[in-house]
């Protein structure tokens, strides 16, 4: 049985499932943003959501300092 | 001629019949006398595993009992002492009223925001279908991972959550660095991460409920909140309630996303009672102690656990 909804209302549901999938994902799609970024950009204010990525000084390759710590000169391994 | 004769094997096979079942009853006699090599072998591993954790466990509850310490040569056995000075102690009450603060307040929202998104979802509206998947996927992330996501998110120079509420005219946050909003921000993540825990068990919950109870409903006149409120409310609560054991348990032994974000910081805020006991175990090396913690947070898991299940029983009784 389903209820035949008025255009407003289904519409408002539709917002509010696509409010709650962004809450969901944000954080995701935040974090994989920014391993795509260089640590000045990361460390920006205000934050940028479009840059260049940057594949060869992600992740992979230095670590970020971690909060609380202060940051190192690139390790020896890169430069 | 013939009915007698039918008479006549009638009464043979219903003797062979008798005779053969006393004859099986002894056979199933003797059988029950011996052992069945089968089914101990079946269920050895088992008892196996079980005796094997027993033991850890209760070698844990002994190591609680000793003055065991790292690098002491002689372990003694000193009864309840440990337990006597962490009892005394203002930092042990600080950290069960942390875990208590903690368990409760995430999954009481995680309840209703499960609750909410279930019943959102539940509605049928054409992204429902299209977004279903997405709420599994804070559940498969690693929980140190998450931790790490929302250390970074959450920092309060350049982190991205304090610039989202800047666009909105709020100033800047200090979340997990501040000792009075860092539990707060732990309890956001946790209900972040595993809401969609409540949202999947509730949602199957109502998928269960059938249709014909809803048009009965309606039929004798029942609004749409009212039936919500009147039908579908009584009949889920034991999904809410079975889903809110599982979730106690874990959060009232919640270590990861808590050592993850904070270790048990900023000062004394947020160190629940699993932390203190690893920090007390492991970083100080004092592992009788930590053991007593352990034990302790056993007790209050337990203990919470319990009244969880009556209530669960008691509101699945009503319901049936």
């Amino acid at each position: 049985m389903r209820f035949n909804r008025s255009t407003p209302a289904s519409l408002f549901l539709n917002l509010l499932v696509v409010a709650c999938t962004l809450i969901l994902t944000f954080p995701l799609v935040w974090i994989v943003m920014m391993s795509l970024k260089q640590q000045a950009e990361v460390m920006t204010w205000p934050p940028r959501f479009i840059f260049t990525p940057n594949l060869k000084t992600s992740a992979f390759c230095s670590m970020p300092p971690r909060p609380g710590q202060q940051a190192t000169a690139p390790s020896r391994l890169i430069s | 001629m013939d009915l007698q004769g039918i008479d006549a094997i009638g009464t043979l096979q219903s003797s062979a019949d008798q005779l053969a079942s006393s004859k099986n009853e002894q056979a199933q006699k003797a059988e029950q006398n011996a052992l069945d090599w089968w089914s101990l072998a079946a269920i050895a591993p088992a008892i196996i595993i079980l005796l094997g954790f027993l033991f850890l466990f209760f070698y844990g509850v002994f190591q609680s009992l000793t003055d065991l310490k790292f690098g002491r040569p002689v372990v003694r056995f000193i009864g309840f002492t440990n337990y006597e000075m962490v009892i005394k102690t203002q930092d042990f009450w600080n950290s069960v009223r942390a875990t208590m603060a903690y368990a409760c307040s995430a999954v009481l929202a995680e309840a209703l925001f499960g609750l909410a998104l279930a019943k959102l979802f539940a509605s049928g509206v054409f992204l429902t279908r299209l977004m279903r998947p997405v709420i599994l996927l804070p559940l498969v992330l690693p929980p140190m991972s998450v931790a790490l996501m929302w250390t970074t998110m959450m920092d309060p120079q350049n982190g991205i959550l304090n610039y989202l509420l800047s666009l909105i005219g709020i100033g800047r946050f200090a979340w997990i660095s501040d000792a009075s909003t860092a539990m707060c921000s732990l309890v956001l993540i946790d209900i972040w991460t595993y809401t969609p825990f409540f949202a999947l068990i509730i949602f199957a919950g109502l998928q269960g409920i059938n249709d014909e109870v809803r048009e009965a409903a309606r039929v004798n006149g029942a609004r749409g909140w009212a039936t919500f409120l009147h039908i579908e409310l009584p009949l889920i609560a034991p999904y809410i309630l079975i889903a809110a054991v599982f979730r106690l348990i874990e959060s009232l032994n919640q270590f990861d996303i808590i050592f993850g974000t904070t270790q048990g910081g900023p000062g004394d805020s947020t160190s629940v009672l699993s932390v203190r006991a690893y920090i007390t175990a492991f970083q100080n090396l004092a592992f009788g102690r930590g053991a007593a913690l352990m034990v302790v947070n056993w007790m209050v898991v337990l203990l919470g656990t319990f009244v969880m299940v009556r209530l669960w029983r008691l509101v699945r009784h009503r319901v049936s």
